[in-house]
Parts: C-alpha cells; sequence; structure tokens
C-alpha cells in the first residue's frame, strides 16, 4: 500500500471525525438558543431527504 | 446497550451485504485487506467510503477522492446536532466515541424508537453503533478478502433495500399533519436538486434546510405546536 492510500485513509478520517465533531457542538449552540425547535425538525427532514436522495441514486445510499 | 444491538440486526444484515461489496471494490483498486480494515473502522461512514474510493481508482487524487467523498458526510453535521439532547448526559470522551460509531441506520434507528418511547437513549445508539461499525468493518473487510470474483450486488436492488428501511424509519418520527408541509418541501426539494446534477450530499442538505424554513413559516404563523 503506497504512501497515497495511507494519505487516503487519514484524510478520509479526519474529516469524517471533524464533521461530526462540528455536528456536536453546534447542537450544544443550538440547544442553547432560539433555534433548538430544529433540532426536533432535522431528525424527520434529514430522513425524508435520505429516501428522496436515494430514490434518484440509490447506489449511493449506502450504510453509513 | 443490547436492546440497540437487537434492534438494529435487520439493517445490520444489509449493511453486511453492501460493506462486502464495498470490500471487493477497494480490493480491486489495490486496497490491501488490512487497509480496508482500516478504512472502514477509522472513517466509518459508508457512502463517503465508496464515492472516495471511486473516484480514487479514477484519478488517483487523494485530495480530490476526500472531497467527493466528505461532501456525502456534511449531513453528519445535522445528525449529530440532533443528538444534542441524547448526549447530553455523556462525558466528553463517551460523546466522542458515540458520534464515530454514529451513522446513517443506527441514528434513525434510535431517533425513531425514541420518539415512541422517550426512555430510549445513550445506550440505545451506543450498542446500535457499536453492532454496525463492527458488522461494517468485518463486511467490507472480508469483501476485501474475497477479491474481484464475486459479481456485482448492486444489480440486485441493494439500494432500494436502504430506500425501504428509511421509509420505515421514517414513519416512525412522523408526528401527524405538522410535517406534511416541511416533510414535503424537503422532498420535493431534494429530488429536485438530485435531478439537476446536485451531488446527493448537499441535495439532502438543501433538502433539509428547506424543509427547516418550511417549518419555521409555519410555526412563525402559529400553525405548528411549539
Amino acid at each position: 500500500m503506497t504512501i497515497s492510500y495511507w494519505m487516503l485513509i487519514l484524510v478520509l478520517a479526519i474529516a469524517a471525525f471533524t464533521i461530526r465533531v462540528v455536528g456536536l457542538f453546534a447542537g450544544d449552540a443550538i440547544k442553547s438558543s432560539r433555534f433548538s425547535w430544529m433540532l426536533d425538525e432535522l431528525p424527520g427532514l434529514i430522513v425524508v431527504s435520505l429516501v428522496a436522495s436515494s430514490f434518484e441514486q440509490p447506489h449511493l445510499t449506502g450504510p453509513s | 446497550m443490547k436492546h440497540g444491538a437487537l434492534a438494529i440486526l435487520p439493517l445490520a444484515a444489509g449493511a453486511a451485504v453492501y460493506g462486502f461489496a464495498f470490500g471487493l471494490l477497494a480490493a480491486q483498486v489495490g486496497f490491501p485487506w488490512w487497509g480496508v480494515t482500516l478504512l472502514s473502522g477509522l472513517v466509518h461512514a459508508g457512502s463517503s467510503q465508496i464515492v472516495a474510493v471511486e473516484q480514487f481508482s479514477g484519478s488517483a487524487s487523494v485530495l480530490g477522492a476526500a472531497l467527493a467523498g466528505e461532501a456525502l458526510n456534511l449531513r453528519y453535521i445535522g445528525i449529530v446536532a440532533s443528538l444534542s439532547e441524547i448526549l447530553s448526559g455523556l462525558s466528553l470522551r463517551m460523546k466522542l466515541l458515540t458520534i464515530h460509531i454514529t451513522g446513517d441506520e443506527n441514528w434513525a434507528l434510535t431517533m425513531a424508537e425514541r420518539a415512541k418511547d422517550p426512555t430510549i437513549g445513550a445506550r440505545f445508539l451506543i450498542g446500535s453503533g457499536l453492532l454496525m461499525i463492527s458488522v461494517w468493518t468485518v463486511s467490507t473487510t472480508l469483501g476485501a478478502v474475497a477479491g474481484s470474483t464475486l459479481p456485482n450486488l448492486e444489480q440486485f436492488g441493494l439500494g432500494f433495500a436502504f430506500t425501504a428501511a428509511f421509509i420505515a424509519m421514517a414513519r416512525g418520527l412522523w408526528r401527524g399533519y405538522a410535517n406534511m408541509l416541511p416533510w414535503s418541501a424537503s422532498f420535493v426539494t431534494t429530488i429536485a436538486a438530485v435531478s439537476l446534477g446536485t451531488p446527493k450530499a448537499y441535495a439532502i442538505v438543501t433538502g433539509a434546510i428547506c424543509g427547516l424554513a418550511i417549518s419555521h413559516q409555519l410555526r412563525k404563523r402559529g400553525k405548528t405546536p411549539k
């Protein structure tokens, strides 16, 4: 496995975790703000969007 | 945690088949089996892994492949943000572990179950997440070991199996007529965005934002219970 394979794994891992951490701290900020209602709405909206996008591109709707 | 692990089993079985197929693809691109194990264990975002490896096989550009893959992960900002209440009682270390093992399936299942039973929380999420990351890592590794000897499993409609699972979860999150307009807006916007060539990740984010905007307007007009 060459350095480029290692780099891809490393960059993907860091980026994926960074996005989750941003969500973690954005969640705390939203919870204490007047936008807290978004936390109630987001789950359903994202699931519906996942369903809609998988109708269009089912091959990209994989496990995560 | 056992409850979550057991409840996620049907979805994990689907993920295992998809993971095996991804392992085959990664092996064809040149990843050794242990490289696939590392990739799946450290990234744990199946759809972004698939896109990144496909892009990498075409261009060998690490940055381009990573950008393409991570675009699919933008939805995790909203997914993790929605877990704020569930994660509130955990230490920072446990929060970081939990958000890493959280994926589409165990997040959606947890939220759907929590909508029916408010006692469902972090333990359910962690139990289902641990099972999912284990199944995903092992199945992708086995796929890589098997190499390219099996046909393309996508032709058997596995994509629709996930769609059906998400539809079932959406039913659990449905809270009544108040959801109708925001959900419809999200659905139509996402379909339109993907049809216009928008990458899936951006289409999902766009659809969710559009639904939020509609919901906000309804709340301002007092048509939705606060």
